[in-house]
């Protein structure tokens, strides 16, 4: 029995068509002309109770609408959702009993206010029993480094200080779901290499059920066992992270260092895609040229001071789906788990 | 002004402060700075369970994050001061160039320092709030929140008027029934005053919490909630008392919800009402709660459904 279902679910906004020319624009005040789109077009996916699901798309594919209709705060134009049993928007007070949002662009902590006296207002709350409470703040506080803010108010504050702070204001009251949306933008590798390592241990300690929005792979790679794509409103693909890294898996990356060079390496499924003095990076189709005779190669044009072999990050692949024509890729693209 | 006069009048004022804060503290008087950054000491925790504790707690935070802002404090106390000294010498003017029957002076200095404070608790952003946070799409973050935003909302500011009306309102009272000696109704009087006021900020809140959920619909709430604005200054007799209307207005205000917010609360304060008429007046503001209550049900549940959050 999946924890999340999603079923058929499509959203529509109606937006105003704005016409050119000043008289066109004062006949709207009588009467406008409204295009439908579709923020979420027949979408259906489950997510099963302590599931890493990271959910990405392109800019405007529907991500936030997806999770603004997994919260509660809006409503499907059809299909249904549930989330733990409970339609989120018809019972959105018992629902966001259950779960913990953070929004990495807005803040649910009051500015004027330090840590502590907003951690209070949320016990208060989510009801929160107060040994549970004091477990929680422990424990938040030691992982997430939180003891040198706790009692400055949030205007003093950093982004990833902030950030940090939100994390643990939507975990305070153990909920069984977690949404992050884009939770690590504008953080540097340090805390968003903190925050990761948070989501992950906590998702082992609380078997807690983890969906994240992201523009940053590596927040997948690091946090996520699961991928569902979504583009268009539509679902574009849905499999485990290893799965999808083994797309890329057919080339792969050689950075060659050298002293001397008699001329460049030219070979079918070898391409030169940089070329910096003294360094040349291919990129290598491992179908076409076996690693021996690309090494020997190397060797006989060469004089090589380093050999790098690097394999696609997430990332290319990602990009290469969300570059490619719908048409074309979707058909080889939409593997189901 | 010679000194010992000054000096007399410093140590009634004291007195008087003693006797208003009587119900807080007497800690307060002795010293009012300790009492600023020590508030829960102060303020008595009479509610202590589930929801009324997070409306409490949210209360404190509102009335903590003010605190925040002393100089804010300073400032208002002086222009609400001015305030109130310039509405009563044009008072005095209007009651000397000939004036109304049954009202004398004192009732109009009363009158205008009970209003100053009345409107202190009065004070309402809920709608500019709501308006606010709809544009910049921040709602989201109140949806996600196991609680009513409408309560959330009226406990949030109500903790905010209470520290303008305990930290500024009771010493400007303080100040003013003293310099114009002023007399303070019998306790049952009070009384009966503080329930209606009670329901007079309910009543406001709610017509504020109306307006603001026109937004969602609308997209801007700019003017709307100025038209209300402008109503609730007109008709409630916050700033003119209703007194100086003519009858055929008095009656019109009779049927809309704002007098009952500021004036007849006041006029309860003045004694004007015989027990006949304020039990009619609660009645009616019980009335006007109901209705604002069942029209904001109603405007809940046609906007839910096409209720949009704007940004990503």
């Amino acid at each position: 029995m999946s924890y999340i279902t999603v079923d058929h679910v499509t959203r529509e906004f109606k937006s105003f068509k704005r016409p050119k020319g000043l008289k066109n624009a004062l006949t709207t005040l009588l009467k406008r002309n409204y295009e439908v789109k579709k923020a979420v077009d027949d979408l259906s996916f489950t997510v099963d109770k302590g599931e890493l699901v990271g959910y990405i798309g392109p800019n405007g594919a529907g991500k936030s609408t997806t999770i603004k209709m997994l919260t509660g705060i809006i409503t499907p134009t059809c299909g249904t959702i549930k989330t733990g049993g409970i339609i989120p928007w018809e019972n959105r007070k018992e629902n966001a009993r259950h779960i913990g949002v953070v929004f990495g662009q807005r803040s649910q902590l009051n500015w004027d206010l330090p840590m502590e006296d907003t951690f209070e207002l949320y016990r208060r709350m989510y009801r929160t029993e107060e040994i549970k409470f004091r477990k929680n703040t422990e424990m938040f506080t030691e992982l997430l480094e939180m003891q040198p803010f706790l009692n400055k108010p949030v205007r003093q504050l950093s982004l990833g200080q902030k950030m940090r702070a939100e994390l643990a204001i939507a975990l305070l009251h153990d909920p069984e779901i977690l949404y992050l949306d884009e939770p690590t933008i504008g953080l540097d590798v340090v805390v968003k290499d903190k925050i990761r390592k948070f989501v992950r241990e906590l998702n082992r300690e609380k078997k807690t059920t983890v969906i994240l929005t992201t523009h940053d792979m590596a927040d997948i790679e690091e946090i996520c066992d699961r991928i569902i794509m979504i583009d268009h409103g539509t679902l574009m693909l849905d499999q485990s992270v290893a799965l999808f890294k083994s797309q890329g898996a057919d080339q792969y990356y050689a950075e060659v260092s050298f002293r001397y060079c008699k001329e460049p390496l030219f070979l079918d499924g070898v391409e030169l895609i940089k070329e910096l003095p003294f360094c040349h990076t291919y990129r290598i189709n491992h179908r076409l040229v076996s690693v021996n005779v690309l090494l020997s190669r190397i060797s006989e044009l060469f004089e090589v001071t380093d050999i790098t072999i690097k394999k696609p990050e997430i990332d290319e692949i990602v990009r290469k789906i969300y570059t490619s024509q719908p048409g074309e890729t979707s058909g080889q693209l939409l593997y189901t788990k | 002004m010679n000194k010992n006069r000054l000096k007399q009048i410093l140590q009634t004022g004291n007195t008087m402060l003693q006797y208003l804060f009587l119900s807080y503290r007497e800690k307060f008087v002795q010293n009012i700075k300790k009492a600023v950054t020590d508030y829960d000491k102060m303020v008595p925790d009479i509610l202590n369970k589930g929801r009324k504790e997070m409306y409490w707690v949210l209360m404190k935070c509102c009335f903590r994050q003010q605190i925040q802002y002393k100089w804010n404090l300073l400032f208002q106390m002086i222009g609400d001061w001015l305030g109130i000294y310039i509405k009563i010498c044009i008072w005095q003017a209007i009651l000397n160039a000939g004036g109304i029957k049954n009202i004398n002076f004192e009732m109009m200095v009363s009158y205008s320092v009970i209003a100053a404070m009345v409107n202190g608790l009065l004070y309402s952003r809920i709608a500019e709030e709501l308006a606010d946070r709809f544009r910049t799409g921040m709602i989201a973050i109140d949806f996600i929140r196991p609680i009513s935003l409408k309560w959330y909302y009226f406990f949030g500011q109500l903790g905010e008027n209470l520290y303008h009306v305990l930290f500024e309102g009771f010493f400007i009272a303080a100040v003013s029934f003293l310099l114009w000696k002023l007399s303070v109704p019998g306790p049952e009087t009070v009384l009966i005053f503080l329930i209606s006021l009670c329901f007079g900020i309910i009543i406001l809140f709610s017509i504020q919490y109306a307006i603001g959920l026109l937004v969602f619909w609308m997209k801007d709430g700019t003017y709307t909630r100025m038209i209300a604005d402008a109503l609730f200054l007109l008709f409630s007799g916050i700033d003119i008392p209703l007194w100086f209307y003519p009858d055929w207005l008095k009656s019109f205000c009779d049927f809309l919800p704002f007098s009952y917010v500021a004036y007849k609360p006041i006029a309860i304060w003045l004694g004007m009402m015989e027990a006949k008429q304020w039990q009619k007046i609660l009645l009616i503001q019980l009335f006007w709660v109901l209705v604002l209550f069942i029209v904001e049900r109603l405007i809940w549940k046609r906007i839910q459904s096409s209720i949009e959050i704007q940004g990503g």
